[in-house]
């Protein structure tokens, strides 16, 4: 982090506030915990709900349309065969 | 909205490209630039959120170094943000040490939260084209769905709409899918910013498991506030008194279906990969609502019969159809025109001419020069727009005064009904298409018809409107915080500032201007609704100037995007 030279170039002092906190805590925390869960990383990251592509949710989205049409016309032919 | 780079939690602000021809040199984008304390500054700035998601904010302000301009907008921002993703990670896992004890609430919500489905981020830089198609089908969708009418409804039970005043600003439309509109999706949102910044769910916006973990909970927020809208529709006799169990059951389960697609579509255009411009599918909605209507009105076939005939609704083919039939006098085109039962041309009129007022609005600007401290050379502008607020006056207004709206209704019909208070407040009447106030203070904020009809109404109306929008302007300036101080200190925190002059000097420069052009500018959004309301507009007000605001944006950013990609 410190070897980047962009760092403070990027303006946000929320890098730079949370680079001196994990200074002054690396000590306490990062020992115990943090070899484990690096390991675990990429799995944790996508255990958080699935994911689905933006063509799922519209693919979805049509059927539903579709779904609610269909309603309507099987209600309409069973009105009028009735 | 002018400071919007400034939302840490908010996905499509870190993807969104800053404006690449003001600035020279190599700096990539930054992604937030909350100076002071994080976590305080992040819930405020997440507070405003929700309602900067109606209104939809523009691209962040000119502050954000551009990537270099020799570079397409792809290559800077994929170097950067694998190294972002890696200082992340090895920050969030350091800070969820720190703060174990103060997200006991969000463990309450985890299970179910952490379990709702979301829609993936890009991995790489998604195409224009590929965006603009993804938006495209977006927004088609959702006006299909509000166009679809409900199943199970009898149409002839329903009567005037108790929720009309509403519906301008939830873009929804009765008796379709889209029956509760954008509504729950903002409600959720705003009561979970609530939540955050009252300390009752403490979350850290640059973790990305409770970012994450927060977008799912405020998806589950939606769909239960949907279940109990629908819910209480159905049993209050929106739709008529005989409904039946059955018919019910599946209007509530249209309605939180069609809910659970507003807030998936919000999804895939937050997750990057709507246009830069649109950083709210939200307010692209509304906006699509209501050019659906402008151009329902205009070109609208279906055919009336009144007395005199069949005659379109549409006011360009009603004119066309009288002009070019029988024997046409200049007098039956001009009563055509003019006529009062449908759509009529002055509507029309009226409506381009807010328009384009607006659209020209939103492009007074002033620029202030800014240079580097660090680099020579380097140089920013920091625009001062005459529409500082955007059009926040207007929606909190409308939200207060439909709020308003509803509880007199309410009362009104309820046994209260003639009590003092209850007249102060509200007294009214059925009209055909929804119930109007004819006294009290509910009467007093509704646009009137006229000038003349009654001079102390709309004369009451003017001042209320005029006042109420300045003071939220200025409100809404130190909400958003957008204040001149702390333009001024985000200003200084990048190492920015006028050019020959002292640090010091940029809050004296920015306090000159900017309390009068948020104060100006929400007068003039004021003013504008207000004629918009009197003379007609298609679509109320506020509607318009939403509409206009989002379409402004997006063209704005489609041009940028249209630079980029010839450099």
């Amino acid at each position: 982090m410190v070897a980047n030279g962009d760092a403070p170039a990027r303006g946000s002092a929320a890098a730079a506030a949370s680079l001196r906190r994990r200074r002054t805590t690396s000590g306490a925390a990062a020992g115990g915990g943090g070899g484990a869960s690096s390991m675990l990383q990429f799995y944790t990251d996508e255990a958080a709900g699935r994911k689905m592509s933006p063509n799922t949710v519209l693919i979805m989205s049509i059927g539903f349309i579709a779904v609610v049409a269909m309603l309507h016309v099987f209600g309409k032919l069973y009105r009028t065969a009735n | 909205m002018v400071l919007a780079g400034s939302t840490a939690d908010h996905a499509a602000a870190e993807q969104q490209p800053s404006s690449p021809a003001d600035l020279e040199g190599g700096d990539h984008p930054s992604s937030s630039s909350c100076p002071l304390s994080v976590t305080d500054r992040t819930h405020r700035h997440a507070c405003v959120d929700a309602y900067k998601r109606i209104i939809g904010t523009s691209s962040d302000s000119e502050l954000n170094p551009s990537p270099n301009s020799k570079l397409p907008g792809g290559n800077t921002r994929k170097a950067a943000e694998p190294h972002a993703d890696t200082a992340d990670s090895q920050r969030d896992r350091e800070e969820k040490h720190l703060r174990a004890s103060s997200s006991t609430a969000l463990d309450l919500i985890r299970p179910l939260a952490s379990r709702m489905p979301s829609v993936r981020r890009p991995d790489r830089e998604v195409s224009f084209h590929h965006r603009a198609l993804y938006t495209g089908l977006s927004v088609s969708i959702f006006m299909v769905c509000s166009h679809l009418p409900l199943y199970g409804v009898r149409y002839a039970s329903m009567g005037a709409d108790p929720l009309y005043w509403l519906r301008s600003i939830l873009s929804s439309n009765r008796g379709t899918l889209m029956e509760l509109g954008v509504g729950p999706v903002v409600t959720a949102g705003t009561l979970f910013q609530l939540a955050s910044t009252s300390g009752l769910l403490r979350f850290d916006h640059n973790v990305r498991e409770d970012r994450d973990l927060a977008d799912g909970a405020r998806k589950v927020l939606a769909l239960v506030i949907a279940l109990g809208e629908a819910a209480a529709h159905v049993l209050l006799g929106m739709y008529g008194p005989h409904v039946g169990a059955l018919n019910g059951v599946l209007i509530v389960l249209q309605l939180i279906s069609a809910t659970a697609v507003v807030v998936y579509l919000d999804d895939v255009l937050e997750k990057g990969y709507g246009l830069k411009g649109s950083s709210s599918a939200i307010s692209l909605f509304s906006a699509a609502n209501t050019c659906g209507k402008v151009f329902w009105q205009a070109f609208s076939p279906v055919t009336v019969n009144t007395g005199r005939g069949p005659e379109f609704e549409g006011v360009v083919l009603a004119v066309a159809h009288r002009a070019l039939t029988r024997t046409s006098s200049a007098r039956a085109v001009v009563a055509t025109l003019l006529r009062r039962h449908l759509p009529n041309a002055t509507n029309l009129a009226a409506t381009f001419l807010v328009l384009l007022a607006a659209v020209y609005l939103e492009g007074v600007q002033m620029l202030v020069p800014l240079t580097s401290r660090d680099r020579r050379g380097r140089r920013g502008t920091f625009p001062i727009k005459l529409l500082y607020t955007s059009t926040m006056p207007i929606v909190l207004y409308t939200a207060v005064v439909s709020a308003l709206y509803l509880v007199s209704q309410l009362l009104h019909y309820s046994r209260l009904g003639g009590t003092l208070l209850v007249r102060l407040l509200g007294v009214w009447a059925e009209a055909s298409h929804a119930a109007v106030p004819v006294g009290g203070l509910a009467y007093y904020v509704t646009p009137p018809a006229s000038f003349a009809g009654d001079p102390v109404h709309a004369l009451v109306y003017v001042a209320l409107m005029l006042a109420s929008c300045a003071l939220l302007a200025q409100g809404w300036v130190v909400a958003s915080e957008s204040s001149a101080r702390d333009v001024a200190r985000r200003i200084a925190d990048q190492r920015m500032g006028l050019p020959g002059r002292r640090d010091g000097a940029t809050y004296a420069e920015l306090r000159r201007y900017i309390p009068t052009a948020a104060a100006l500018g929400g007068l003039c959004v004021g003013a504008l609704t207000i004629f918009a309301d009197m003379t007609g507009v298609i679509g109320t007000g506020t509607g318009i100037m939403l509409a206009a605001t989002a379409v402004y944006n997006l063209v704005k950013s489609v041009e940028k995007e249209d630079e980029a990609l010839y450099i």
